[in-house]
């Protein structure tokens, strides 16, 4: 199966096409304000060095964040478009999934992976998971410095590896973490993670993974605030 | 499904089809709050038009707020499309090109329908194609609707357009972005956006444009015992503003005992109303008797406003100049207005590459300063 990712919910991002877990071609760009513009020359790239054809595409996989709000819109309205244009499936990937997914294929013997992105406001988005790939912490916003008040009381007293998204927050990271990686979800990786979750699937399952239901995932509401005829 | 009955004709009289000089084209439009898809020819021939409006998302913040829109687009983008091409008769094979909005508008909103536009066109490998808005505006009084055989303006024809975020008047020569010339716009508020401002003052609720207007139709502006400016009153300037109206009707009912209610409110709505249209009629004929163009064209959101309408049907006729007024669904934001200026480039031999971004801007040249201060 053939799977074309696209990832932009970061400030780096790109596009794959992997084959039964073989890379056929990875092109990873850093432009946090322009991945509208060069997306789908990316995507041209890829297709020429992986020498496969847009028919050949079975799956597309894309990252919902969480992340850049703007950013997660980009790539999943992108996808939209391709899945609807070539009748494919398309399945939604979490950016922290896809990021442990990685640590957990890099360091198998730990028990605990977390990863996080920022959220900026001093934020982070955070998410823990375990050996089999269970979600102990789900996606949340967390105060850079409250760090360790939400991956303590998970890992308990072991360790965990963890992956970050910039220097800053390998800071954050390091007293939990025997090893904190510095890495965007990588669009290898979602590609993978999405085939994996999509062969997991039963048929009935599959025939939901479509390009309509697909939405970011945002973890943070708007900031707005509802006129006070409104207000709950 | 909604088949236009050129299309039977078309199919029956023309066995290829595909060939036909008949150019389809997909259009996309979500610079705002509506979601829209459309299907129309580059002869103007709507196929389908689907809008689905965000109005009930924002209404609790008194006005679009662009992280909901955005989100709204992007939970409603595939439906959406797929609705406008299934109520075509078409299938997205027939297809042969996709236009999409990519400016002026919120960005974060833009980007959703661009991304999206541009997913399709790479998938089927057919040309893309972006378009101004408010071109999209212009022309929208030359698509023909199933069961519609309004008149279509020749050009050149001098339009108004009047939206929630635009108020300008234009010569028009023709479909191209620079065939178009602002004669003059607002310095600051656009009318729908003085419109909006002034219901909600009054307490009306959002968007306020359709209350008060229909307030105003049983209101008596002499009853309602206030003068409102005229901004920019002066005979020779095409230019308008609306940001001082808006002051003055505030200021107006700050002066009141307690906030107009029924008749009382009706009539403020009348004289904010009638102030707003005699200053949209008199310059827009005046800029049709300076370029000797006998042709009118209402475009945007407010030109729903019956008392616009009504004035300057009025004015017009005792003026012999032509009047042009798109239906609704041809005034306020659609997708057939964004698919049709596509199809004209498109037949134009006009492309655009998929690198192509949003701008909050429009692209047409302006003449007007925005702003006070002296000119
Ligand atoms: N009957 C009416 N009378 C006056 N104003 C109206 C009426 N109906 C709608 N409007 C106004 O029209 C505006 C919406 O028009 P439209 O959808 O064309 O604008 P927009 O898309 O928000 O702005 P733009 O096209 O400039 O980006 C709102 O301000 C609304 O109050
Ligand atoms: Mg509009």
């Amino acid at each position: 199966m053939i799977v074309l990712s696209i990832t932009t919910s970061a400030a780096s991002g790109g596009v794959a096409l992997v084959q039964n877990d073989t890379v056929l071609a990875e092109i990873a760009h850093v432009d946090p304000r322009g991945h509208a513009e060069h997306l789908f020359d990316l995507i041209d790239r890829a297709f020429t060095k992986a020498n496969v054809t847009r028919g050949d595409v079975q799956l597309i996989a894309v990252d919902i964040g969480p992340g850049s709000f703007t950013g997660a819109r980009i790539g999943v309205a992108a996808a939209k478009g391709i899945a609807l244009g070539l009748g494919v499936h398309m399945i939604g990937v979490v950016s922290l999934a896809a990021m442990a997914a990685r640590l957990r294929s890099e360091f198998p013997s730990q028990p605990f992976f977390a990863a996080a992105i920022d959220a900026r406001k001093n934020e982070l988005y955070l998410s823990i998971e375990d050996q089999e790939g269970a979600v102990r912490t789900p996606p949340c916003h967390i105060a850079y410095t409250s760090i360790a008040e939400h991956i303590t009381p998970v890992i308990g007293n072991t360790s965990c590896v963890s992956i970050v998204d910039t220097a800053e927050h390998r800071a954050f990271a390091a007293p939990f973490a025997s090893t904190a990686l510095v890495e965007p979800p990588s669009p290898s990786w979602i590609a993978k993670l999405g085939a994996a979750q999509f062969l997991s699937l039963n048929n009935a399952d599959r025939a939901a993974l479509d390009p309509g239901n697909v939405v970011p995932l945002y973890v943070r509401p708007p900031d707005a605030v509802p006129l006070p005829a409104f207000a709950p | 499904m909604r088949r236009h009955p050129c299309f039977r004709a078309l199919t029956a009289h023309s066995p290829k089809r595909l060939k036909s000089p008949l150019m389809l084209v997909l259009g996309i439009e979500t610079s705002c709050d509506e979601t829209a898809a459309a299907v129309v020819s580059d002869s103007g021939d709507v196929y389908s038009d689907v809008v689905r409006s965000q109005i009930a998302s924002h209404a609790p913040y008194g006005g679009v707020v662009p992280e909901i829109a955005s989100r709204d687009h992007a939970r409603a983008v595939v439906p959406v499309v797929r609705e406008a091409i299934a109520a075509s008769g078409f299938t997205l094979a027939q297809i042969d090109g996709i236009a999409v909005t990519s400016r002026p508008g919120l960005s974060g909103a833009l980007l959703v329908g661009l991304s999206a536009a541009k997913g399709l066109a790479w998938a089927t490998q057919k040309p893309f194609v972006t378009v101004d808005h408010l071109v999209g505006h212009l022309l929208a009084v030359l698509l023909q609707r199933p069961g519609s055989s309004a008149p279509r303006p020749e050009y050149p024809f001098i339009a108004l357009l009047v939206s929630g975020g635009h108020t300008a008047i234009y010569r028009v020569n023709g479909p191209e972005l620079s065939l178009v010339h602002e004669i003059g716009a607002t310095r600051d508020d656009a009318a729908g956006e003085a419109f909006d401002k002034v219901a909600k003052l009054l307490g009306l609720g959002y968007p306020g444009g359709p209350q008060i207007d229909r307030l105003a139709a049983i209101g008596n502006a002499a009853r309602a015992g206030v003068t409102l400016p005229r901004g920019i009153a002066d005979h020779r300037s095409f230019e308008m503003s609306f940001s001082g109206l808006k002051s003055a009707v505030a200021r107006h009912v700050a002066s009141l005992p307690s906030p107009p209610q029924d008749q009382a409110l009706a009539d403020l709505c009348a004289a904010f109303q009638a102030t707003i249209v005699e200053t949209l009629v008199s310059k827009t004929v005046r800029a049709a008797a300076r370029e000797e163009v006998p042709r009118i064209v209402l475009a945007g959101g407010v030109a729903a406003n019956k008392g616009l309408r009504a004035r300057m049907a009025e004015v017009c006729t005792r003026r012999e100049l032509a009047l042009f007024v798109p239906p609704f669904s041809s005034c306020t934001d659609n997708a057939a207005m964004i698919a049709y200026a596509g199809a004209l480039r498109l037949s134009r031999g006009e492309t655009d590459t998929l690198s192509e971004g949003p701008a909050t801007k429009t692209a047409l040249l302006r003449v007007t300063r925005k702003g006070g201060g002296k000119r």
